[in-house]
């Protein structure tokens, strides 16, 4: 499952990748924090969307991202999972 | 002083925001209740929550701050103002007693998880509870903040879990603003940074100016999830 960017508003927003709460190849489970981005005004926690493993780290603490921009690949192992 | 424990509510929680009063606060401990409340709001185990309070001095420095906008390190030292760094956005900003600091605990999945608004909602609620005031106050095109002509009264830096918001706005009412002089407030350089009292000539009741600030966020609110 491919972790984006979400649509946190403010579409001119520069968005900041600040930090990694988990490293790849990590046990994950779903609503655990996995990394902080901050735009201007507002820092977000990105979160787990599912149990499973942190199988790709694609971006780094410091990178300048987009909305729905890519940055981590789970493959999660329950069956429900949150969009 | 366990503030938690004070849970002062002020009267004015007949909407749905409710309004918690902390009085003057050390930041830590401020930052502690606002945590316990975001916890809670996450379980729903309370509502929707206006945190309302005065830290003693401090300066604090968002995520994204740089060291280099505080100007005169030395000048906060020799006046025993702490600088601490803490998880919200934006960059480094100053408060003190007498400035009115206000934290939103808002689930935002009733705003369309939308932070930017939210931060509109923030500002717009602080404009006009000056313009009642009497305060010539006005936001500006690609510039957060609230200000008064050229000078920056408000100040918004916001944190956001699980959808629930933390952290959020500061308004110079009756404070000194001379400390904004030896930062760049807000990573913005050369910025004049003003106080109600400094717009009106005169200290102001704090209690008043409270209660208009509460009611507008209030009107607001429930405007934004209606």
């Amino acid at each position: 499952m491919k972790i984006k960017i979400p649509e946190i508003g403010g579409k001119g927003d520069e968005i900041v990748l600040t930090a990694w709460h988990m490293s790849a190849g990590a046990h994950v489970r779903e609503g655990e924090p996995l990394a902080e981005v901050v735009t201007d005004k507002a820092s977000f926690d990105i979160e787990c969307p599912c149990d499973g493993t942190l199988t790709k780290v694609l971006k780094k603490q410091g990178d300048v991202l987009k909305i729905n921009e890519v940055i981590a690949e789970i493959s999660c192992s329950n069956k429900q999972r949150k969009e | 002083m366990d503030y938690a424990d004070q849970n002062v509510e002020r009267g004015l929680s007949g909407g749905r925001l409710a309004v918690l009063d902390l009085g003057v606060t050390r930041y830590g401990d401020a930052f502690r209740i606002q945590l316990d409340n975001l916890e809670k709001r996450i379980t729903r185990g309370i509502p929707d929550t206006l945190i309302v309070t005065e830290h003693e001095p401090i300066v604090t420095l968002g995520r994204l701050s740089s060291d280099s906008n505080i100007l005169n390190t030395k000048y906060f030292g020799d006046n025993s103002i702490s600088i601490e760094r803490t998880n919200r956005g934006g960059d480094v900003t100053y408060h003190a007693p007498g400035q009115l600091v206000f934290y939103p605990i808002v689930d935002l999945s009733a705003w369309g998880r939308d932070i930017a608004t939210y931060i509109d909602f923030l500002e717009i609620s602080v404009m006009k509870a000056l313009i009642e005031i009497g305060v010539c106050a006005e936001r500006i095109r690609d510039v957060r903040g609230v200000w008064a002509r050229d000078r920056k009264i408000a100040f918004t830096g916001v944190a956001v879990k699980k959808w629930i918001t933390y952290h959020g706005v500061s308004v110079n009412v009756n404070n000194d603003v001379e400390p904004f002089r030896h930062m760049n407030p807000c990573g913005i350089k050369n910025i004049k940074v003003t106080s109600v009292m400094n717009e009106l000539g005169a200290s102001q009741d704090l209690n008043r100016i409270k209660d208009i600030f509460c009611r507008h966020f209030i009107s607001n609110f429930e405007n934004q999830i209606r």
